[in-house]
C-alpha cells in the first residue's frame, strides 16, 4: 500500500511538469498559487518556476512576475529553503524596489524575512517618463529613483562610446525611500547635449563604498534646432563705386601756376613797357608759382570722390545692418534648441 | 612837402558803412540764408601797396602808399555785377614834392561765357586829389579774365587784361589811352564761404601824345565772404 502511494506521488510529480509545459505562464501562476495555498509546496514550486520560465506569448506579464516570485519565495521558505527564499526576495527587490508583500496573503514570518532582505539589499529602481521634451530653460527630464534601503548612490548621465563617457553628474549622496533627479539636457559645461544615445546610470554603493549594483536606463536624445539663416553674401566689388579718381590735371595745375607767375613778371612789359616796375610783384609771382607746384604734386595723387565715398558708406552700412540682423536672428535661433528624450527599459546588474 | 590828409566824400563813407552793415548781417544771418547769399553775393575788402609813376618827357616821379579797398559782387547764373571802391594816400618816394590822395571806383557788368572765362565792361573812375585840385579820369573799360584751378578748386589763379574803350581826363590835352592787367591767386577755404586773394595789378593811362604817362601798380591782399 505504502509502495503504491509513493509510486503515485512520483507519477504525479513527473506528470505536473509535463502538464505545466503545455500551459501559459498565467495559468501556471494561478495553479501554483492555489497549490501553495493548499500547502502543496513542492507542486507549487514546480508550477511557479515553470510560470516564471515561460517565454514568448506564454510568458508572464511583468506585472505578475513580482507576485510569482513572492509566492515562489514563500514556497521555498516553507520548504525550508531559506537561502533560496532570500535570493528570490532579493531578486524581487532588484526588479521593483518598492515591492511590498501583501500582509493579508503572506504570514508575518514571510514579511519579516522580506523586510530583512530589503534591509540588506542595495538597489535602485527608476521611474522615467517615456518621453520628455526640453524646449525651454525651465524644462527638465525628471526621474524618480526608488531605493530598497538607505544607501549611497551616484546618478550620472553617460554617453557610451565616448572618451570619459560621463556627461553630467545629477546626484551623489544618500537615498532613503525615493529621490527625484533632474536633467536639463546639458553637459557639465552647460552645452546642449548632442543627438544620440545616452544612459542614466545609477550606481548603488555598499557599506564599504564599493559599487554593488548598477541601474541603467537608456535615453535616446534627439536635438532639433531651427535652421540658422545664411549669412548675406559678401559685398560684391562691382557694387562699389570708385572712391578715388586717378590723379589728373597735374600738368594743367603746374602750367596754370607757372603761367600766372610768368604773367606776373612780364605784365609790366606788356602793359607799360616794363620800365621800373615794382619788385613786390615777385612775391605774387612766387606765390602763384609755388601754388602751381603744390597743385602739380597734389593733383598727381588719386583724388577722393566724396559722392562715391558717401554712396559706398551707405552701401556698407546697409550690408552691415543686414549682417547684424542675421547674426541676432541666428543667436536667437540657436537658443531655441529643443530636445526630445525618450527612455527605454531599465536594466539592473550587479556591480563590478 | 607832405600831403595833407584828405577827407573823402560823404557818399563814400556811407557806401562803406552800408557794405560793412551788409557783411555783418550776412555773417549773423541764418545758415540757409547765409549759404544762399554766399552763392550769389560776395563782399570783400583789403589793402594794397600802391605805386604810381608819372612820367613826362624828361621827368618822372614816383609816389607810393597804402590804399584800402572794398569789393562787392552779386551773381545770377552766368551774369554778375561787381563794384570796387578804394582810396588812400600816396606820398612821393623822393621825400619831396606833394602827396596826393587816390580815390578810385569801378562798376562792371560781367558775363561768363565759359566757366573759366569772364568778360566785363563798365565805367572806371579815378581821381588824384591834391590840395586845390583834383585830376579825374573816367574810363569806359572792357575786361577779359581767365581763371584756372591749380590746387583742386581751393586755389585758383587768374589773369585779367583790360583796355579802355574811351578815356577822359580833366587835364588839358585830354586822355589818349589806358590799359592794364591783373594776375592773382584766390584761396577758397574748404567748407567755408571765406576766401582770400593776393593780386598784382598794373595799368597805364596816358595823356594825348604821351604828354604824361601814369603807371599805377598794386600788390593787394584781400579777404572776403561769398563767391569770389
Amino acid at each position: 500500500m505504502r509502495r503504491s502511494a509513493t509510486l503515485l506521488a512520483l507519477v504525479a510529480a513527473l506528470a505536473v511538469p509535463r502538464a505545466a509545459r503545455a500551459q501559459s505562464g498565467t495559468v501556471l501562476l494561478e495553479r501554483g498559487m492555489r497549490a501553495a495555498r493548499d500547502l502543496e509546496y513542492d507542486s507549487a514550486a514546480v508550477m511557479l518556476r515553470a510560470a516564471l520560465g515561460r517565454t514568448g506569448t506564454d510568458a508572464l506579464p511583468d506585472t505578475s512576475r513580482g507576485r510569482a516570485l513572492m509566492f515562489l519565495g514563500a514556497t521555498e521558505f516553507f520548504r525550508d529553503h531559506r537561502d533560496s527564499a532570500t535570493a528570490i526576495f532579493g531578486r524581487i527587490l532588484v526588479l521593483d524596489p518598492r515591492y511590498r508583500p501583501d500582509q493579508l496573503v503572506f504570514p508575518p514570518e514571510i514579511s519579516s524575512l522580506f523586510q530583512d532582505v530589503r534591509a540588506g539589499t542595495r538597489a535602485v529602481g527608476a521611474a522615467v517618463p517615456p518621453m520628455t521634451e526640453i524646449a525651454g530653460p525651465a524644462d527638465r527630464l525628471a526621474v524618480r529613483l526608488y531605493a530598497t534601503s538607505l544607501h549611497e548612490i551616484a546618478a550620472t548621465i553617460v554617453r557610451p562610446g565616448t572618451a570619459g563617457g560621463r556627461v553630467r553628474t545629477l546626484y551623489t549622496g544618500a537615498i532613503g525611500d525615493s529621490l527625484e533627479v533632474l536633467w536639463d539636457g546639458r553637459d557639465s559645461a552647460g552645452a546642449v547635449a548632442d543627438t544620440g544615445g545616452y544612459l542614466l546610470r545609477v550606481a548603488s554603493r555598499g557599506p564599504t563604498g564599493r559599487v554593488v549594483r548598477i541601474l541603467e536606463v537608456p535615453l535616446d536624445v534627439r536635438v532639433s534646432r531651427r535652421d540658422t539663416l545664411p549669412w548675406p553674401p559678401p559685398m560684391s566689388d562691382s557694387l562699389m563705386l570708385p572712391e578715388h579718381a586717378p590723379g589728373g590735371g597735374a600738368p594743367r595745375a603746374l602750367a596754370g601756376g607757372l603761367l600766372a607767375a610768368a604773367a606776373t613778371v612780364i605784365l609790366p612789359s606788356i602793359v607799360s613797357g616794363g620800365s621800373q616796375a615794382t619788385s613786390a610783384r615777385y612775391a605774387v609771382a612766387a606765390a602763384t608759382g609755388v601754388a602751381g607746384i603744390i597743385g602739380f604734386r597734389v593733383s598727381r595723387r588719386p583724388q577722393p570722390i566724396p559722392a562715391n565715398i558717401t554712396a559706398n558708406q551707405t552701401l556698407r552700412a546697409s550690408w552691415q545692418r543686414r549682417l547684424d540682423t542675421v547674426r541676432a536672428e541666428n543667436v536667437a535661433r540657436r537658443r531655441e534648441t529643443r530636445l526630445v528624450v525618450r527612455s527605454g527599459a531599465a536594466r539592473s546588474a550587479a556591480g563590478p | 612837402m607832405t600831403a595833407a590828409p584828405r577827407v573823402p566824400g560823404r557818399a563814400v563813407e556811407a557806401a562803406l558803412r552800408t557794405a560793412a552793415v551788409a557783411a555783418v548781417m550776412i555773417a549773423m544771418g541764418a545758415a540757409p540764408v547765409r549759404a544762399q547769399l554766399a552763392n550769389r553775393l560776395s563782399l570783400g575788402g583789403g589793402g594794397a601797396s600802391a605805386r604810381l609813376r608819372a612820367a613826362t618827357p624828361g621827368a618822372a616821379g614816383t609816389l607810393s602808399g597804402i590804399t584800402a579797398f572794398g569789393t562787392g559782387r552779386i551773381s545770377l547764373r552766368r551774369f554778375a555785377l561787381q563794384g570796387e571802391y578804394r582810396q588812400g594816400s600816396l606820398t612821393p618816394d623822393s621825400g619831396t614834392g606833394t602827396g596826393q590822395d587816390l580815390v578810385e571806383a569801378r562798376l562792371l557788368a560781367a558775363m561768363r561765357p565759359l566757366p573759366w572765362l569772364q568778360i566785363a565792361a563798365g565805367p572806371h573812375l579815378r581821381a588824384y586829389v591834391v590840395p586845390g585840385s583834383t585830376e579825374r579820369w573816367v574810363f569806359l573799360e572792357g575786361r577779359v579774365r581767365a581763371e584756372g584751378a591749380v590746387i583742386g578748386e581751393m586755389v585758383v589763379t587768374h589773369l585779367e587784361m583790360w583796355t579802355a574803350f574811351s578815356s577822359k581826363v580833366n587835364v588839358p590835352g585830354g586822355a589818349s589811352a589806358a590799359r592794364g592787367g591783373e594776375v592773382g591767386l584766390t584761396v577758397r577755404f574748404p567748407r567755408s564761404p571765406i576766401w582770400a586773394r593776393l593780386t598784382y595789378a598794373i595799368d597805364r593811362a596816358a595823356l594825348t601824345g604821351n604828354a604824361r604817362v601814369e603807371t599805377l601798380e598794386d600788390v593787394a591782399i584781400s579777404v572776403g565772404f561769398g563767391r569770389p
